[in-house]
Order: C-alpha cells, then sequence, then structure tokens
C-alpha cells in the first residue's frame, strides 16, 4: 500500500467541496492507482461528478488538497493541468458543424504556443487518436452527423490528442445502447493495458465497472463508504449500504467476474 | 477555399471601384487614374470626397463583422451581435446626452462621445453578469437589460431635448457614412488595428469558445479571462466602429454567417472571410444608399431581415 502511494501521481487529500452552501463531497481521501482503470460508483448525488471534476481541478476544494504529480493542483495553471489529465464531460458540446479531425485537433491546444503553428507531430498524434479509437474514416464528417457511439469515440479521440497520460471520464456510455457501452469500455481498458494511461471513469453500471475496472470506489453521500479490487468490492453488503439495494452476487463462469442481480 | 474568398474580394473590388467613379460628377475608372496620378479636380472629388468615404464604408464593414464573430462565438448564440453587448445602445446615448445638452463645437467629440458610451455600457453589463463567472446566457439577459436601459434614456432625452438637436441625434442614430474624413479614418485604424490584429491571433480560443465550459477548461483555456478579454477586444473593435458611424445594424450579424456558410475550418481563416463580407455588405449598403439619399444604417436591415427569416428555416430545416 505505501508503495503505491509513493507512485500514484493524482491523489485528493482529505477534501471538502461544495457548491454554495452545500458540502457535496466530505473530507475525502482518494488516491488514484497510476496505470489502473478506476471507476467511480454511487448512487445519485452522491458526489461522483463532484470528485472527478475536483480531480480535474475544476471544482475547487473548500478544504484538502488535490495533488498531481506531488504538486498542489491550486498552484497550477489549467494549461499545466491540461498537459497531464484530460477530461471528457458528461455531455461535452461542440459547434455541430465541426469536422472530427477539427474537433481531435482541440485536444493538441494545451500544447501550442501563441505563435507556435501547427505541426507534423501534432497531425501524427491526432491521426493515431482516430486510429485508437477507429473514427479515422469520419474525420471529414460533421459531428452533428455522426451516430452517439461516433460522436463518442471521436470526443475520446481528442481527450487522446491532448496526450495525457491521465483520462478522466463522466459516464462515457451514458446515451449509448449495449453494443457501443461494451466498445467504450473495451476502448477504455485498451488504453489502460496497452498505452500505460490511468484512467478514472464515473460509471452507473455496477455489472459493467466490474468486469472493466481494474480498482472501484464506491461513494455515498459524498464519502468513500469502499475501494479496491472488483472481487473485494462486489458484495452484497456493500451494495446494501451504498444503493440500499437487495442483491446476490454471482460470478461469470467463463472469466470469474463478479456480476451482481439486484432483487430490489 | 481561395474560391470561396475570391468573390467576396472581386465583388469589393468592383463595388470599391463604382463607389469611386460614381457621384453627381461621374468619373471614368481613367478620370480616377488621372486623380491617382495628380489631376486636382479629380483629385480632390476621389481623394477628398469618395475615397474616405469608401474607405470608411469597408473599415467599419469589417470591424462590426469581426466584432460580431466574437460576440457569436463568447455568446455561444448564432442570432448575437455586438449591439447585444450594449454598444449600440450605449454609443447612441453618449451622442444623444453630448448633442442635445451641449453646445458649442461639438462635431469632432461625437465619436470620443459615442466610444466611451459603447465602453461603458459593455463594461456594466459584463461588471453585472460577472458572479465569481461567467456564464453565457447571464451575459445575454444582462446585455437585453441594459440595452433597454439606454434606450430609454435614449427617449428620454430626446422626448424633452430640443427639436433640432434631437434631430441630429436622431441623424446620427441612424448610422451614415456621410461626411467621412481621412482624419476620422486614422482615429478609426488606430484603436480597431491592434485589437484586430490581436482578435485574429485569439482564433484558437474562438474556436473553443464554442464548446462547454468544463470540456475547454479541461483542455487548458483560461475561459474565465479570454472571456474578459475577447469581450474587450470587441468592444474596442465595435465601439471604435459605432462611434465613426453610427449604429448600423446586422452587418454583425450576417457577416459572420455568410462567412460560416461559404468557408470550412476555424476562426483564423473566417475571421479574414467575415471582416471581408462585412465591408463588401457595407460598402454596398452605402452605394444604395448614396442613390436614394439615405442613411446606410437604414437599408442595412433591409438585408438583415429576410437574412434572419432565411437562417431560422434553415435551423428548423436541420
Amino acid at each position: 500500500m505505501s508503495e503505491m502511494t509513493a507512485t500514484a501521481r493524482l491523489e485528493a487529500r482529505s477534501i471538502t467541496v461544495g457548491y454554495s452552501n452545500r458540502d457535496v463531497l466530505r473530507d475525502l481521501t482518494l488516491s488514484v492507482p497510476p496505470g489502473r482503470f478506476t471507476a467511480l460508483l454511487g448512487p445519485n448525488g452522491s458526489g461522483k461528478s463532484t470528485l472527478l471534476r475536483a480531480l480535474a481541478g475544476l471544482a475547487r476544494p473548500s478544504a484538502g488538497e488535490v495533488m498531481l504529480n506531488a504538486a498542489a493542483m491550486r498552484t497550477m495553471s489549467r494549461r499545466q493541468i491540461a498537459r497531464h489529465l484530460s477530461l471528457l464531460p458528461q455531455t461535452p458540446r461542440a459547434p455541430d458543424d465541426i469536422s472530427v479531425r477539427d474537433l481531435v485537433a482541440q485536444g493538441r491546444y494545451p500544447h501550442r504556443g501563441l505563435f507556435k503553428p501547427w505541426s507534423s507531430m501534432d497531425r501524427e498524434i491526432c491521426t493515431r487518436a482516430m486510429e485508437m479509437t477507429a473514427v479515422a474514416d469520419l474525420e471529414a464528417k460533421s459531428l452533428g452527423h455522426l451516430s452517439g457511439g461516433q460522436r463518442q469515440r471521436a470526443w475520446i479521440a481528442m481527450t487522446l490528442a491532448q496526450s495525457t497520460d491521465m483520462l478522466l471520464l463522466d459516464e462515457p456510455t451514458t446515451y449509448l445502447d449495449i453494443a457501443h457501452q461494451l466498445d467504450v469500455l473495451d476502448l477504455l481498458r485498451r488504453l489502460v493495458r496497452d498505452e500505460g494511461k490511468t484512467v478514472v471513469a464515473v460509471l452507473h453500471d455496477i455489472n459493467h465497472a466490474a468486469r472493466f475496472a481494474d480498482h472501484l470506489c464506491l461513494l455515498k453521500e459524498g464519502e468513500i463508504v469502499a475501494s479496491g479490487p472488483p472481487g473485494e468490492i462486489i458484495q452484497a453488503r456493500h451494495l446494501r449500504t451504498v444503493f440500499s439495494i437487495d442483491a446476490t452476487i454471482i460470478h461469470d463462469p467463463i472469466d470469474e467476474v463478479p456480476i451482481c442481480i439486484a432483487r430490489r | 477555399m481561395i474560391a470561396a474568398l475570391a468573390l467576396p474580394a472581386v465583388l469589393t473590388l468592383v463595388l470599391a471601384v463604382l463607389a469611386l467613379a460614381w457621384g453627381d460628377a461621374g468619373l471614368a475608372p481613367a478620370d480616377i487614374a488621372a486623380a491617382l496620378s495628380g489631376d486636382p479636380v479629380a483629385g480632390i472629388v476621389v481623394g477628398s470626397l469618395r475615397a474616405p468615404r469608401v474607405a470608411t464604408a469597408l473599415l467599419v464593414g469589417a470591424c462590426l463583422a469581426v466584432a460580431g464573430a466574437i460576440t457569436q462565438a463568447v455568446m455561444r448564440n448564432p442570432l448575437a451581435e455586438p449591439g447585444l453587448l450594449g454598444i449600440n445602445g450605449g454609443a447612441g446615448l453618449g451622442v444623444t446626452l453630448l448633442i442635445v445638452h451641449l453646445t458649442g463645437p461639438i462635431g469632432r467629440w461625437l465619436p470620443v462621445a459615442g466610444f466611451a458610451g459603447a465602453a461603458l455600457a459593455a463594461g456594466t453589463i459584463y461588471a453585472l453578469s460577472w458572479r465569481g463567472g461567467m456564464s453565457s446566457i447571464r451575459l445575454i439577459l444582462m446585455g437585453i437589460g441594459v440595452s433597454a436601459l439606454t434606450g430609454a434614456g435614449i427617449a428620454f432625452l430626446t422626448a424633452f431635448g430640443d427639436v433640432r438637436e434631437v434631430q441630429r441625434a436622431m441623424g446620427w442614430m441612424a448610422g451614415s457614412l456621410y461626411g467621412s474624413d481621412w482624419a476620422r479614418i486614422s482615429w478609426l485604424v488606430t484603436w480597431s488595428a491592434p485589437a484586430l490584429a490581436a482578435t485574429w491571433l485569439l482564433a484558437r480560443e474562438l474556436d473553443l469558445l464554442g464548446f462547454d465550459d468544463d470540456c475547454v477548461q479541461g483542455l487548458g483555456l483560461r475561459l474565465h479571462l479570454m472571456r474578459g478579454v475577447l469581450i474587450l477586444l470587441c468592444t474596442l473593435i465595435a465601439g471604435a466602429a459605432v462611434a465613426t458611424a453610427g449604429p448600423i445594424a446586422f452587418i454583425g450579424l450576417l457577416a459572420p454567417h455568410l462567412a460560416r456558410l461559404s468557408i470550412k475550418g476555424g476562426h483564423v481563416i473566417r475571421l479574414p472571410t467575415a471582416a471581408l463580407y462585412g465591408a463588401l455588405l457595407l460598402l454596398a449598403a452605402d452605394l444604395v444608399a448614396r442613390s436614394l439619399m439615405l442613411p446606410a444604417g437604414i437599408l442595412t436591415p433591409m438585408i438583415g431581415v429576410p437574412f434572419i427569416g432565411f437562417l431560422l428555416r434553415k435551423q428548423r430545416d436541420e
């Protein structure tokens, strides 16, 4: 455990985050395991999205500190943060007429200076990002003309073009059909396994999280109730505490992943 | 891309030559050439009457177009124009105050009053919509509010002012290029040129403003700072244009759309295209205005209103 903390590059140290007069997160501590896929789970209003925004430096803690590579995030500029971590909000918006190529190119923004022209390296990175997400064939299409799954992959390509070690995503599978959900989750897992990226995603589906993530954090009322590998976390008692559901846990006979059957 | 720019460029050139040649004393292209090479009579007609007017139309049109492009990006609203930032209302109030309440030779103070009024109104809107951050919708609402307020102020002043002075203020508010001269142009260039250049350098940031807040901040944009800077630039550019020619509506709305319809790509190419279309539109409007003896500002809505209908229809079809 101590070794883990030593290499952890993104962590929240007893942060309290709130909007106007309500604290959404209270004294929360989380060390994101590097090079792993972490899923944040919890009921609506448990503070998952707020935690993700705090980790991205977008929600300022009123107490505590978010640390990025051992530096306090509040002392860093937006551009410095953007070179280390990229964020995909839940419903990202862009002009509908923007082409996939132009959308992905925005990912290069934190790496470009005022007078620094578009380089061949920028282009290569964008092409690779589009290939990894299988949107290279769509590069000339405008965002408004894509299907939900294609659009989400194009957005992920943009965050990849940012060339960061860390990827934070807020419910990346919402509004997608089951096949596209699995596509996106599989892509995230490959990014972790093949590219060595650290991924943190807010997910709604417990079974998807158990299947694709390496590390789960269960949130309730602004606090982390349990965190660890899926085998440890997907347990009836945890699910009762966090989601107030009665669940039976069985195991997928093929690849031993825990499966939650919610009864009530 | 070149083809998309060629059309407005050629049209602008043709209209500019036409505007130089046409008038009470018609000039053949040969006379214009003579003016350039020193013929005194043609030189006066072209050099001190028509050329300043053409130059003003081109510059003011370009300024309004770029200011419109900024407003549409910052407010994330395709129907936004610099008037929503209080520029027209503020300038109108400043000028009306000056004309109705001060006596003496105030002619050369008109642009100053217009500019100050515009800057003050835009500053007020920005300050009122600041809540530890800035949202596009709050900016629009405050813009509508402050514009209504300046409109009420103008109505009050004109209701109780001296008829001749009110007449003069109303004439200014119609928006006209009549009486353009080189001194005023150099003033306009001084105020707008650096701001135009700075805007063009911020083309990438303008592109990003079309995205949602979290997304662009995640990309490393200092969103609130950039909105503030761009609103300032927009105020300088539109304020200088309005101070020079009075409030001329619709160019700021139309030109960025024409650019968007004719060319694909980011603001780095869209801004110059919009500027070109703005120059073309105002030059055309002023040419028609001269032939009908009307201020150009009265003609631009005649093109603008049908175009808005077209835009709304197009949006509905999509």
